[in-house]
């Protein structure tokens, strides 16, 4: 019926008796009764059954007519239900977590509708398989987590050294006199550690001799830390064996203080939040006197430890997705010691270090138009070790400058590349001087290094993921280019399963100590890591099984000695291979409040390299090693009690009196650590206080010896067939048997609300909203 | 003269259909939550609160510019992530929750009961894992801390900040002395506060209450 007819109608209809106003009245509202929309029209009943792709319900799915109130869920068998007096057509949407939108046109016109919805999983990286072979992630976000920050600082024996707790995960082993990780048959120098994408030159303290090194920096700097035990992306190079991948931390959430204090050192921190910028600045005083008065020493103290050190913090939003991030430390230390030697009345032999080293981390991260992420950092270092050994000068300098730039982006949902470039220039500066002579003999080398690679992870289906990439270097000092290819695959195979596949080649530039001599020679260190993985993961519980074989060439090897035992050159002719399985099991839940990790491992290696006359298992490489870490806590008395045990089965080492070369086996070791923290409150500060204790039981482990002969000049290394008279065992250890901690952190949270810095305008918009 | 007749009336019918649709609407709207603020003051389940969670956004996404539809679809997911058992789900609601409490801040602005959501947003995660407290715990009392200041006289941010105090260890600046002492500042602004419409926020007091009776025995009379 048209208005035509309708005003028509309504003539015919009224009497003739009627007024003029009323007719009118009563036309009008026939009109408007027309033009209502509703009134007239019928109820659509629109049902059916919301499914995945399988066929399985979705319950909980959101259906509604677009832009309209109507629509409905969807209950436990999928089915939905509801009615709309819309006519005409409309577009129908179904949603849910976890999958894509649907969004179809139906037109209504009182004839019920029955569909079946199917709605396509929506490709969700957090439930999508990860690639997990050779590496171990913690951190507090993302994926395949197998550690938090927090596990670092609280497991017992590493006394909040990063590199102490890594060493507890399978595939590691530490060596109690030599700096560094020694991951499956590679030496210290084969780990990396690499900040924000660019690698630490000096991540350790300074070495000294039978002194165990810690880390240079705090674990809590860092949001982030992937140890790779193999086969890691080619975005990073230069390690040959392994990389610690840490991120630095964004803006922190909250302004805050602390105090550290302990009988060996105090120390302060104070971070500042505003809204788009973050400081932060601490510094510490370390002095070992009162430790090596109370605790017996193995060696005698000269001058006892005594450190200082010092970082700043600087972040800054530059926009919405937009941070900067300077990161700046300072430290000085010194120590000296006088070894023993084996020869009684003779007096030991001197040794002093004074270290000075600045470290200059900054990053910039941003989204360049929609889809570019842009990460660029720059770093800096200075490090200088003045050290004497019996007043005879070796010290050495290095400083540096590193540039990094990398871009990533998706392609479509699934694919994921990412491209950059890296430079160094690195100066070297290294003082000889040889015993009995005044004159000092200075070497210099400078050394730039340059890469490029690209790199793409994609996603073939939720359950199979791949990441490919090549990475290209070059050598200044070699004058050499490498091409390095990576492949990594994951496979699901059930809910909480995965196994993994990497394929990498490793190229490592030799060490600076060996690129001034016999260039020529030299190449880049290679390694072929070929890894195996299979994952069983749930919240709660990890299992790991690894398997891995690696193929060693190009090591730097030594080849002639002048008449006075210097080297003369040197050249690549070293291989070896790695081979061996690892294990790994973590619970969180079996035992409540209690959390532990056994980790063990085998490995088979051998290799020529170095001095190595013949091809034999290195001296650092334990072929079994096992770590189990063991955590309560104990919320009656607030306590955290930790407990670590590492046990290492004997390491090879040369006796000059064997035939055959490293045939001797040292000791095996064992450590027992247990720490103790207590949580409190001083005047409602938040206090811990932890006491800690490495090698409970007092075992007497032995790292090595060193040999002397009769009148106490040291032996050159590697010599066969000595008779017993001829030279002077001295077993290297631990400066103290026993090593003891006690210590309190203080926090102070500022209670002072994060300042208001938008614009006044903006503020006062606030205030007048309802 | 007929057509002419007819034209005006019809334009006059349209000028003041279009003045009573809106009202109609308006009408509409704060009925149509009403009703579904009625449901969500007694839902339990996690089926209740997906179906009101949806219903919200069904609305919100036909009103565009109204923040309320969102904040209550971001609310009942929060309520739906505290009822979930399958702790390794509750990452995936509160995700959800928080692009909602997104779209309920960029139509508000600042706003105290935004705030709060974002607050039982880090209070839902740190429940899947009680050693993230280290993580959300900050931003759980900043986001409360911030509802407070924002609207000094708004019940459920004291009440928010209040509870998380309250279930955080005496070691950690935490404890019943200090919660019970937030919470009797929330129970005060309860007694005077007036909601801005009647589909506004105005839930809590009721829960407040109980878990005053429950744990700040006492610490409040």
């Amino acid at each position: 019926m048209d208005f035509r007819s309708a005003i028509l109608l309504m003539y015919k209809l009224v009497p003739p008796s009627l007024s003029l106003s009323r007719i009118w009245r009563l036309g009008f509202a026939a009109v408007f009764l027309m033009c209502l929309p509703g009134q007239l029209k019928a109820q659509t009943r629109i049902d059916g059954r919301v499914q995945d792709q399988k066929g399985q319900p979705i319950p909980g799915a959101n259906v509604s007519l677009k832009g309209t109130y109507d629509g409905g869920s969807s209950d436990a068998d999928g089915l939905f239900s509801f009615e709309s007096d819309e006519e005409g057509r409309h577009l129908l949407t179904a949603t849910f977590i976890g999958y894509k939108g649907f969004t179809d046109s139906v037109t209504l016109d009182g004839q019920a509708l029955n569909l079946t919805i199917v709605l396509k999983e929506e490709f969700n990286e957090l439930k999508a398989v990860v690639i997990s072979a050779g590496s171990f992630e913690a951190s507090d976000e993302g994926k395949a987590v197998v550690f938090k920050p927090l596990d670092i600082v609280t497991t017992a024996g590493a006394a909040g050294d990063l590199f102490g707790a890594l060493g507890t995960l399978p595939g590691a082993q530490q060596v109690g006199n030599e700096e560094g990780l020694f991951v499956r048959g590679g030496a210290g120098y084969e780990t990396k550690t690499i900040i924000d994408g660019l690698p630490v030159l000096n991540p350790f303290f300074s070495q000294v001799p039978d002194v165990p090194s810690r880390g240079r920096f705090s674990p809590f700097l860092f949001k982030g830390t992937v140890f790779s035990t193999g086969g890691y992306s080619a975005q990073y190079g230069q390690a040959l064996s392994s990389a610690v991948i840490l991120q630095t931390n964004d803006m922190p959430s909250t302004s805050s203080s602390g105090l550290n204090l302990s009988p060996i050192f105090g120390g302060f921190f104070t971070q500042q939040v505003w809204d788009k910028t973050g400081f932060a600045v601490g510094a510490q005083y370390t002095n070992t006197w009162l430790f090596n008065e109370l605790v017996p020493q193995e060696i005698e103290w000269t001058k006892d430890f005594q450190g200082l050190s010092g970082n700043l913090s600087f972040l800054h939003k530059t926009s919405k997705t937009g941070l900067l991030k300077v990161y700046a430390t300072y430290s000085d230390a010194s120590l000296g010691i006088r070894y023993p030697t084996p020869i009684p009345g003779l007096s030991g032999v001197d040794f002093s270090l004074d270290n000075q080293n600045v470290y200059v981390n900054t990053s910039y991260r941003e989204i360049l138009g929609k889809k570019w992420t842009l990460l660029a950092t720059a770093a800096g270092n200075y490090n200088t070790d003045a050290i004497l050994i019996q007043n005879v000068d070796n010290s050495r300098r290095d400083e540096g400058l590193q540039g990094r730039v990398a871009l990533s982006r998706p392609l479509g949902d699934q694919v994921q590349i990412r491209t950059g470039g890296e430079y160094s220039w690195q100066r070297y500066e290294n003082r000889f001087q040889l015993f009995g002579l005044d004159q000092a003999f200075d070497s210099e080398l400078d050394e730039q290094y340059g890469a490029f690679f690209v790199e793409s992870e994609f996603y073939l289906s939720k359950s199979l993921a791949g990441r490919a990439g090549l990475r290209s270097e070059y050598s200044q000092a070699l004058n050499q280019f490498n091409l390095a290819p990576r492949l990594s695959l994951a496979q699901k195979t059930g809910e909480n399963s995965q196994v993994s596949l990497a394929y990498g080649r490793f190229y490592q530039t030799p060490r600076p100590q060996f690129l001034g001599l016999g260039t020529d020679e030299l190449r880049f260190e290679r390694a072929d890591h070929y890894i195996a993985n299979w994952q069983w993961m749930s919240p709660d519980r990890t299992f790991r099984l690894e398997g891995y074989y690696k193929r060693y060439d190009d090591l730097v090897t030594q080849d002639a000695l002048d008449s006075s035992g210097t080297v003369l050159s040197y050249s690549s002719l070293g291989d070896g291979y790695a081979g061996g399985f690892e294990l790994f099991y973590r619970d969180k839940k079996s035992i409540d409040n209690v959390d532990f990790w056994i980790s063990y491992s085998w490995l088979s290696t051998e290799r020529i390299f170095l001095d190595y006359p013949v091809r034999v298992r290195p001296d650092f490489a334990a072929e079994h090693v096992l770590s189990l870490v063991y955590k309560h806590y104990i919320p009656k008395i607030r306590s955290q009690v930790g407990a670590t045990y590492t046990f290492q089965s004997p390491r090879p080492f040369h006796n000059p009196g064997d035939q055959e070369f490293m045939a001797a086996r040292a000791p095996a070791f064992h450590n027992l650590s247990m720490n103790w923290s207590y949580l409190t409150n001083i005047r409602g500060h938040f206090t811990i206080i932890f006491l800690s204790v490495t090698n409970l039981p007092g075992v007497d482990n032995i790292f090595g010896y060193r040999y002397f002969d009769p009148s106490g000049q040291p032996l050159p290394n590697y010599l066969f067939g000595l008779d017993a008279s001829d030279y002077v065992e001295f077993a290297q250890r631990p400066p103290a048997i026993r090593s003891y901690f006690i210590g309190m952190f203080i926090s102070f949270q500022h209670s002072r609300k994060p300042k208001d810095l938008r614009a006044p305008s903006e503020r006062a918009k606030k205030q007048v909203e309802p | 003269m007929k057509n002419f007749l007819l034209l005006i009336c019809f334009s006059i019918l349209t000028l003041s259909l279009q003045a009573q649709d809106e009202s109609q609407d308006r009408e509409k709207y704060m009925q149509a939550m009403s009703k579904l603020i009625e449901k969500l003051d007694v839902a339990e389940s996690v089926e209740e609160y997906q179906n009101l969670s949806n219903a919200f956004e069904r609305i919100a996404q036909a009103e565009q510019g109204e923040w309320l539809p969102w904040y209550y679809s971001g609310f009942s997911q929060i309520m739906m992530a505290f009822a979930i058992e399958d702790l390794s789900k509750v990452d995936e609601v509160v995700d959800y929750a928080e692009k909602h409490i997104a779209l309920a801040e960029q139509i508000a602005g600042d706003n105290a009961d935004i705030f709060v959501l974002k607050s039982m947003v880090a209070g839902a995660r740190i429940r899947v894992d009680f050693s993230r407290g280290m993580q959300y715990g900050p931003a759980a009392s900043g986001f409360a801390t911030r509802a407070t200041t924002l609207e000094e006289g708004n019940p459920r941010g004291w009440l928010q900040l209040g509870q998380q105090t309250l279930y955080t260890p005496e070691a950690f600046g935490g404890g019943p002395g200090r919660g019970c002492a937030l919470l009797k500042k929330a129970r005060d602004r309860f007694e005077s506060f007036e909601p801005a419409s009647p589909i506004h926020p105005n839930w809590g007091e009721e829960y407040l209450n109980s878990v005053i009776a429950q744990s700040c025995s006492g610490y409040i009379k």
